[in-house]
């Protein structure tokens, strides 16, 4: 399953929103199987700070833990968020 | 000095007065009074940012670290304001170099009441600022936060065309080559002055690489 982060903003930068968009990641994405990888795409976000990063991945990785992969991105906040929240 | 130059020092010391003065003051355009407000302004933010330099991975950069130090003034602050609730957002440029100045501010707790309660250790302004951008610490126990002002520093310091000075109570913070430049358009700084929320001047000069 693949997780498209633009379609909850294409700029993210608050934990308040980042808890948000976990809640409602939990609630309506799920993967079909339970093997399934869970892949986050950062293609189209703009703008990531770790804050944002952190409520939604950490949340997601609770769910699915190491099935959850985050995709390459060329964004330099999409980078530099990922390698803070590893 | 150019009308938009001195424009510049006027809005700067504008923000720096409201964050000292010990009473509120009249309200201001540039506060956002609530994070919705300040979301929806970080995003003119960024478009205004990528049409002035034309560099979308800068102007990602620099919006992420305002909104790191914006969000903070709330994540921190709320319910413990003085008196006016949000966080000052303003920026503009120096037209005579190619820099974009960003005043953050608020009128809330400061760094040395949110962290002092969870580390003890911490006596001083200057030592929670030096706590806050360099430890995985944050006054919002037992929440696991605190990396947002690691990361500012990070993306401060990733460049020599970037620069932040950040003050909270009487504690200074300077980063980046910039950053010692950012104090020359304080007044005042030198008097020592107490912040009692944050102040903090973003510096960020255009860069034509990206």
């Amino acid at each position: 399953m693949k997780i498209e982060v633009k379609k909850f903003g294409e700029i993210l930068t608050s934990r308040t929103e980042g808890r948000e968009a976990y809640l409602v990641a939990r609630a309506y994405l799920k993967p079909v199987k339970d093997d399934e990888p869970v892949e986050l795409d950062f293609d189209g976000v703009k703008v990531l700070t770790p804050s944002w990063a952190d409520e939604f991945i950490s949340g997601l990785r609770s769910e699915y833990g190491a099935r959850l992969k985050c995709l390459p991105s060329a964004n330099p906040t999409v980078i530099a968020s990922l390698q803070i929240v590893g | 000095m150019t009308h938009p130059q001195r424009k510049s020092l006027e809005r700067i010391a504008a923000a720096y007065a409201w964050a000292v003065s010990l009473s509120p003051s009249p309200s201001h355009e540039t506060i956002a009074p609530t994070r919705d407000v300040f979301r929806g302004r970080l995003d003119r933010f960024y478009r205004e940012m990528v049409s002035a330099s034309g560099s979308e991975a800068d102007s990602s950069l620099l919006t992420a670290v305002a909104g790191e130090i914006g969000n903070n003034c709330f994540d921190h602050n709320l319910g413990q304001w003085r008196d006016d609730p949000g966080c000052w957002f303003e920026w503009g440029f120096f037209l005579d170099k190619p820099v974009t100045w960003v005043v953050l501010a608020d009128r809330g707790q400061g760094v040395l009441a949110s962290l002092g309660r969870v580390d003890t250790s911490i006596h001083t302004d200057q030592e929670a600022l030096d706590a806050a951008f360099s430890r995985i610490l944050s006054g919002r126990s037992p929440e696991k936060r605190g990396n947002g002002l690691k990361f500012v520093k990070q993306i401060v310091t990733g460049d020599s065309k970037r620069g932040l000075l950040f003050l909270s109570g009487k504690g200074q913070m300077t980063l980046g080559n910039l950053g010692l430049s950012a104090k020359t358009y304080v007044p005042d700084l030198a008097s020592g002055e107490n912040v009692p929320g944050t102040w903090a001047l973003l510096l960020w000069e255009k860069n034509y690489e990206n």
